[in-house]
C-alpha cells in the first residue's frame, strides 16, 4: 500500500473527505449530508428526486462543502455503480459511504400487500447491498474508508406492524458484521464498516411511510433530532465503531433487551400499538413514497418536534438531577 | 531509485530528448508533460498508477529534467514545438495527455498549430490564474500551496530546479505569465477534464470553472484536500480520474 | 372477576346513545323494574339539565362535541374488537330466569314498547361502536370513508359473524362527527353468545318475534363486508344526501363549512340501512335455533322503523282498555328518550318518534289524524346538537299537540330556548314523565296470544306485516 499522503487523508481527520450519501434528500441522509458539508466535505449526493437533492447540494455548498447530484433509485445496482463511478469522475475517491436511503410500509402483516413488502426489502436491503457492492469496490483499492450503514433500534427489537422494515434492520446489521468479517479476514484494516441504530428521529419517513394500518403514523416517542444522527455519523468518520446506538433511550432498551428480551419484546409491542400508531386519526391505505417519491423538495426534519422535545427532556432531567442533588445535600446537613 | 523503466532517448527538435517510462509495451500511450523548472521525476507516484494500464511516457522538455535545452531559454511556442516534434519522431500522435501546471499551458499551445497530435487531455492544475500574472502572487500562492503537498515532494523539486538553473527558471516564468492560456483552450477538441486540488491556492476553483467552460469537450474534477500538484500528492485520485476520461472516450482501444 | 372486566371493556366500546344500546339498556332496566332515566347512562337531574342548556350556544356545541369524543374508542382498541363482546354485553343486561318470549333484529323505538309488554329481552342484530377519527373532515365523505376504511375491513376480518356499516352523516351527526366515525356492526349469524342466552334463559315454546325492517341505503363496498353509507335515516331524503342542492348549501354555510356541497363516493348497491335496516343474512340462523329448539317464530315486516309506532300505540290503547284504564293520554317520545316502565306506570300510549325531524312529524300527524283523540297529548323530543335540514322546531310540535288534544297538548321535558342543542335533554325527559299524574301498578305481561286477538279485533289498517 502507498503510503496515505500527507495533508488530506490522515486517519482522524474529518475535512475534505469524499462522502456518498444515499436517500440524501430527506431525513437522516440529508441531516448528514449537511453536517459533513460543514466540515468541508466533498458530497455525492443520491437519492429519487432531484429537485430535493438540488436543494440538498445548494445547502452543502452554503455550508462550505461541494457537492454533486446524482438523482437514482438505489434498487438499480447499476445506477448505484454509477454514483460510484461519478464520484470517482469528479472527486477521484470515495473516503465515506453511507447507506441511509430507507422506505417502511406500516400494516399488520397479512394486510400488506406482497409488493410492498418486496419493495421494501428491495430499497432498505438491496438498496444497501448495491451501495456496500459499489463502495467497498472503491475502498477495498484504496485501502481506506469508511462505509456506514443506517439501521436502526429497530434492527435491535423488533416492531408489529412494520415486519419489513424490521427485517430489513435486522438484515442490514447482519449484512455489516458480515462485511466487517470478511474485510477483516483480508487483512483490509483500513476500510471500516459501521452500523448506526437510531431511535425514534424527527424525520418525514413516518409521513411518507405506506400505510395499512387504518391509522396515522406517528414518531413513537421520545422522539430525536436527525442532526444528532448527523452528528453520531460524523464521529463515526473521525473514529470507526462497529455499532452505535443513536439516543438516550435506545442504548436503554438495547441494553435492556438483552437481560430480559421477553419484556422489551412485549413493552415495544404495546409502545407501537398505543404510541406509535394515532388513536385517534384515521388513515387511508395507501403505499406511501414506496413506488413514488414524495412530493416537494424534502426536508431533513419530520414535524415530530425532535428538537423541543429533546430540549423538555433535557430540562426535566436537569431539575430532577438539580432536585436530587438540593435534597441529598439538605440531608446531609441535618 | 527512480521506480521508471529504460529511459528513452529521441533525437529530435534539435536536441535528445529524455522521456521516462513505465508501463508494459503494448499498452496505449500516455504522454506526461511537466511544469515550470520539473521534470519527469514527480510524476513518478502517478505513473505507477496507471502502469497497470497505459505505457506511461513522461517527457523532459528540453532544458528540463535530463534533456539538454539551447543556451536561449525556450517560450511556449519553443517548448509545445519540441513536445510536437518529440510526438511525431516518436509516433505518439493521438496519444493521451497529462499535463500538470504549465505542463497545460505548453498542451494547449501544441493544440493551436497541430491539433492532429492530441488525444484526451488532462489538464491538471492549469496555470496561469489570469487573475494572478504577477511574480509575487504567484510565489505567494507557491509557498502557501505547499502545505498541501506530500512530504518530499520539496526535495524533489530543489533538486530540479537546481539542475534547471537560475536563469532558465526566471526567463521560462517571464513567458509562461505572459502566455493568454484562456485564447488557446478552445483549440483542445479533444475530451478534457480539468483537474484540481480543493486546497490548490494557485489554480482557484473560479479560474478552472473558466477553464472547464473555454474547451469544448470538457469536464471538470476536484480532489477534495489536494493541492497543486496532483500527480505527486493525489496520484491514486489523479489516475482515476484520468481513468475514467479515457474510459469514456474509449481511447483504450486505439 | 375476568367476566365483570370483559363486561366493563364492552360497555366502554358501545355508544351511550345508540339506538340499539338503548333499547337493551332500557329494557335490561325495565325488567328489574328500573326506569331507563338519563338513557341509563346515569342519574337524571332537572337541575343540572338546566345549567347545561343554559350554557352559552357554542359551549352547548361543544359539550356535544366533546361527548363524540369520550363516546369515541380509540382506533388502537376498536382494531381488535370482538363481536362476541359486545354480545355478551348485551345478554348480560339481561338478569331474569326465563324470559316468555324475546324480540329479535330491527331497532325500533316502538319496538321497546312492545317487547315491554310481553316482559321480553331484546337482542339487536346492529350496535354502533364509535371509534375516534379527529382527522377527518365531515363534509369530505370519500376522505372519511378512505381513513376508516383500513379499520372497518379489520373488524370485518375478525370477525365474520359481522357486517361493518361505516355511516358518515354530516347532517344529523354533525358534532359527532368533529370527533367519531360511526361504525354500525351488523350481526348476520346468530353466534355462539346469543345462541347460549337463547338455549338457556328462553322459556320452553316461548316465542321469537324477530323485527325485520325493510329499509335499504346506497352503500359503497370498501371490503370484505365491510361498506360505506353516506347519510342515514333523518331529515333529508336520501336522495338529497348524493345531490345536495341549495338546502344543503345554506346548511353548509350556516355551519361554517368551507364547503357547498357534498361529493360522496359512487354507490355500488343498495344495502339494508346502517341504522335501522335489517339484513336478512340472521333470519336463517334463528329458523333453525327455533326449529332445533321448538320455539315458534313471530317475524314482524315494517318498510320503515317508524311504521311499527301506530300499532304499537294501538296495541297498548287495546291493553290499556282491556284492563279498564281509560288510556286517553299520548306520550310521543323521540329517538331513545323513551322509557317503557313510565308509559305503563302512567298509562299512557306510548308512539315513538324516530327522531325530531320532518318524517317523524309527519308520522305523529297522520296517526293522530287516523286514530280516535286522545284527551292529552306530550311529546318529548330528543336533541342532536345542531339545526339539521328537517328537523322540526318545538313550536310546530306544539301546535300539532294542541290542535290534537281533546285536553291538553305540549311539548314535555324539552327546553325551549336550547333546542335542538338542549345538551340537558337526556337528563330530563324521565323526571319530566314522572311529574304526569295518574299512578297505575305494573300489569301482567301480555302473552303472544293476546297480541293475536289484539290483531284479530283492530280494524286499522297497519303498514306492518305480522307472520
Amino acid at each position: 500500500m502507498e503510503p496515505s499522503p500527507a495533508g488530506y487523508f490522515d486517519g482522524m481527520r474529518i475535512k475534505d473527505r469524499v462522502v456518498v450519501v444515499t436517500g440524501a434528500s430527506s431525513g437522516i441522509g440529508r441531516a448528514a449530508a449537511l453536517a459533513l458539508a460543514g466540515h468541508d466535505c466533498a458530497l455525492v449526493l443520491t437519492a429519487r428526486r432531484e429537485g430535493a437533492l438540488q436543494q440538498v447540494a445548494e445547502e452543502c455548498t452554503a455550508r462550505g462543502g461541494q457537492a454533486i447530484v446524482v438523482p437514482a433509485d438505489v434498487t438499480d445496482a447499476d445506477a448505484v455503480q454509477q454514483v460510484a463511478r461519478q464520484a470517482l469522475d469528479r472527486f477521484g475517491r470515495i473516503d465515506v459511504w453511507i447507506n441511509a436511503a430507507a422506505v417502511t410500509v406500516f400494516g399488520p402483516f397479512q394486510d400488506t400487500p406482497l409488493q410492498d413488502f418486496r419493495r421494501v426489502v428491495d430499497v432498505n436491503l438491496m438498496g444497501y447491498v448495491h451501495g456496500c457492492r459499489a463502495a467497498l469496490a472503491v475502498l477495498r483499492e484504496q485501502g481506506r474508508g469508511v462505509l456506514i450503514n443506517v439501521s436502526s433500534i429497530v434492527g435491535v427489537i423488533a416492531q408489529p406492524y412494520t415486519p419489513a422494515y424490521g427485517t430489513t434492520k435486522f438484515a442490514i446489521r447482519a449484512l455489516s458484521t458480515s462485511l466487517r468479517q470478511e474485510l477483516w479476514l483480508d487483512g483490509a484494516r483500513g476500510v471500516k464498516v459501521c452500523t448506526v441504530l437510531p431511535a425514534t428521529i424527527d424525520t418525514p419517513l413516518f409521513q411518507q411511510a405506506a400505510n395499512y394500518t387504518g391509522r396515522e403514523v406517528r414518531a413513537m416517542p421520545p422522539v430525536y433530532t436527525p442532526e444528532r444522527v448527523a452528528h453520531t455519523i460524523v464521529s463515526l468518520v473521525r473514529r470507526p465503531r462497529r455499532e452505535v446506538v443513536v439516543g438516550p433511550m435506545g442504548r436503554s432498551l438495547v441494553l435492556q433487551s438483552k437481560f430480559t428480551p421477553g419484556f422489551v419484546e412485549k413493552l415495544m409491542a404495546f409502545q407501537v400499538h398505543r404510541r406509535h400508531l394515532s388513536r385517534k386519526h384515521p388513515a387511508p391505505a395507501g403505499s406511501g413514497n414506496l413506488h413514488e417519491p414524495a412530493a416537494g423538495t424534502g426536508s431533513a426534519r419530520g414535524g415530530w418536534h425532535g428538537g423541543r422535545r429533546t430540549a423538555l427532556r433535557r430540562t426535566a432531567t436537569a431539575a430532577m438531577l438539580l432536585g436530587a442533588a438540593v435534597a441529598s445535600a439538605s440531608r446531609r446537613q441535618r | 531509485m527512480t521506480g521508471w523503466g529504460r529511459p528513452e532517448f529521441t533525437a529530435s527538435a534539435g536536441t535528445r530528448v529524455h522521456a521516462a517510462v513505465l508501463g508494459p509495451a503494448d499498452a496505449p500511450d500516455l504522454v506526461c508533460v511537466h511544469g515550470w523548472g520539473c521534470s519527469h521525476r514527480y510524476f513518478g507516484p502517478l505513473a505507477r498508477r496507471l502502469s497497470g494500464r497505459f505505457r506511461v511516457v513522461a517527457v523532459d522538455l528540453p532544458g528540463f529534467g535530463s534533456t539538454l535545452g539551447p543556451a536561449e531559454p525556450l517560450d511556449v511556442r519553443g517548448l509545445s514545438t519540441a513536445l510536437g516534434d518529440w510526438m511525431r519522431a516518436t509516433g505518439r500522435g493521438g496519444a493521451a495527455l497529462v499535463g500538470n501546471s504549465a505542463g497545460c499551458q505548453v498542451i494547449a499551445d501544441l493544440a493551436v498549430h497541430s491539433p492532429e497530435l492530441l488525444g484526451p487531455v488532462v489538464l491538471s492544475g492549469p496555470s496561469v490564474d489570469r487573475r494572478a500574472r504577477s511574480y509575487p502572487r504567484q510565489f505567494g500562492r507557491i509557498l502557501v500551496d505547499m502545505r498541501w503537498e506530500r512530504v518530499g515532494l520539496t526535495r524533489l523539486l530543489v533538486r530540479d530546479y537546481l539542475r534547471c538553473g537560475p536563469r532558465r527558471l526566471r526567463a521560462t516564468a517571464r513567458f509562461l505569465l505572459a502566455d493568454p492560456v484562456e485564447r488557446k483552450l478552445g483549440h483542445i477538441r479533444t475530451p478534457a477534464v480539468v483537474v484540481r486540488g480543493s486546497r490548490d491556492t494557485i489554480v482557484p476553483r473560479a479560474w478552472t470553472r473558466e477553464c472547464t467552460a473555454l474547451l469544448p469537450q470538457g469536464y471538470s474534477a476536484e480532489i477534495p484536500g489536494a493541492g497543486h500538484i496532483l500527480n505527486y500528492s493525489a496520484p491514486a485520485e489523479l489516475a482515476r480520474i484520468t481513468c475514467s476520461l479515457l474510459d469514456r472516450t474509449g481511447s483504450e482501444d486505439r | 372477576m375476568s367476566g365483570m372486566r370483559q363486561h366493563a371493556r364492552a360497555a366502554r366500546l358501545l355508544t351511550d346513545f345508540d339506538s340499539s344500546v338503548n333499547m337493551v339498556r332500557a329494557l335490561g332496566r325495565f325488567l328489574r323494574g328500573r326506569d331507563h332515566r338519563a338513557m341509563s347512562a346515569g342519574p337524571a337531574s332537572p337541575l343540572l339539565a338546566g345549567a347545561l342548556a343554559a350554557l352559552p350556544h357554542t359551549a352547548r356545541r361543544d359539550l356535544f362535541e366533546a361527548m363524540g369524543f369520550l363516546q369515541a374508542v380509540p382506533l388502537d382498541r376498536v382494531s381488535r374488537l370482538d363481536g362476541d363482546e359486545l354480545a355478551h354485553w348485551a345478554t348480560r343486561q339481561y338478569r331474569g330466569e326465563r324470559y316468555p318470549a324475546v324480540v329479535l333484529g330491527a331497532a325500533s323505538g316502538a319496538a321497546v314498547h312492545l317487547a315491554a309488554a310481553l316482559r321480553a329481552p331484546f337482542l339487536p342484530q346492529t350496535l354502533l361502536v364509535g371509534a375516534r377519527d379527529t382527522a377527518t373532515d365531515p363534509d369530505d365523505p370519500v376522505g372519511a370513508m378512505r381513513a376508516v376504511a383500513p379499520t372497518a375491513r379489520r373488524i370485518a376480518q375478525r370477525n365474520p359473524e359481522l357486517a361493518v356499516y361505516h355511516m358518515h352523516d354530516p347532517a344529523q351527526d354533525r358534532p359527532m362527527l368533529q370527533n367519531l366515525a360511526y361504525l354500525r356492526l351488523k350481526r348476520l349469524r346468530l353466534g355462539r353468545i346469543h345462541e347460549r342466552f337463547l338455549e338457556q334463559r328462553l322459556a320452553p315454546g316461548a316465542p321469537i318475534i324477530l323485527l325485520d325492517c325493510t329499509r335499504t341505503w346506497r352503500t359503497r363496498e370498501v371490503g370484505e363486508r365491510a361498506y360505506f353509507q353516506f347519510g342515514c335515516l333523518g331529515g333529508l331524503p336520501e336522495e338529497e344526501y348524493h345531490h345536495s342542492g341549495e338546502r344543503v348549501a345554506e346548511y353548509l354555510r350556516q355551519q361554517g363549512s368551507p364547503w357547498r356541497h357534498w361529493d360522496p363516493p359512487e354507490p355500488d348497491a343498495r344495502r339494508p340501512e346502517a341504522e335501522w335496516g335489517f339484513d336478512p343474512a340472521l333470519e336463517s340462523d334463528v329458523a333453525w335455533f327455533a326449529e332445533r329448539f321448538g320455539h315458534p317464530v313471530h317475524r314482524i315486516t315494517v318498510a320503515e322503523p317508524q311504521d311499527l309506532s301506530p300499532v304499537v300505540a294501538d296495541l297498548y290503547r287495546w291493553w290499556y282498555r282491556r284492563r279498564g284504564l281509560p288510556g286517553d293520554r299520548l306520550l310521543a317520545e323521540s329517538y331513545v328518550q323513551f322509557d317503557p316502565m313510565w308509559a305503563l306506570r302512567l298509562g299512557a300510549v306510548p308512539f315513538w318518534l324516530r327522531f325530531n325531524m320532518e318524517p317523524a312529524y309527519e308520522a305523529l300527524r297522520d296517526y293522530l289524524h287516523a286514530t280516535e283523540r286522545f284527551r292529552d297529548i306530550h311529546v318529548n323530543l330528543f336533541s342532536q346538537g345542531l339545526w339539521s335540514p328537517g328537523v322540526v322546531p318545538v313550536d310546530r310540535w306544539r301546535a300539532l299537540a294542541a290542535e290534537q288534544a281533546a285536553g291538553a297538548g305540549e311539548v314535555l321535558g324539552v327546553d325551549e330556548d336550547a333546542y335542538p342543542l338542549d345538551a340537558g335533554s337526556s337528563l330530563r325527559y324521565t323526571p319530566a314523565f314522572r311529574s304526569l299524574p295518574p299512578r297505575h301498578s305494573l300489569p301482567p305481561p301480555l302473552s303472544i296470544e293476546d297480541i293475536d286477538e289484539f290483531r284479530a279485533q283492530t280494524s286499522t289498517m297497519h303498514a306492518v306485516d305480522w307472520s
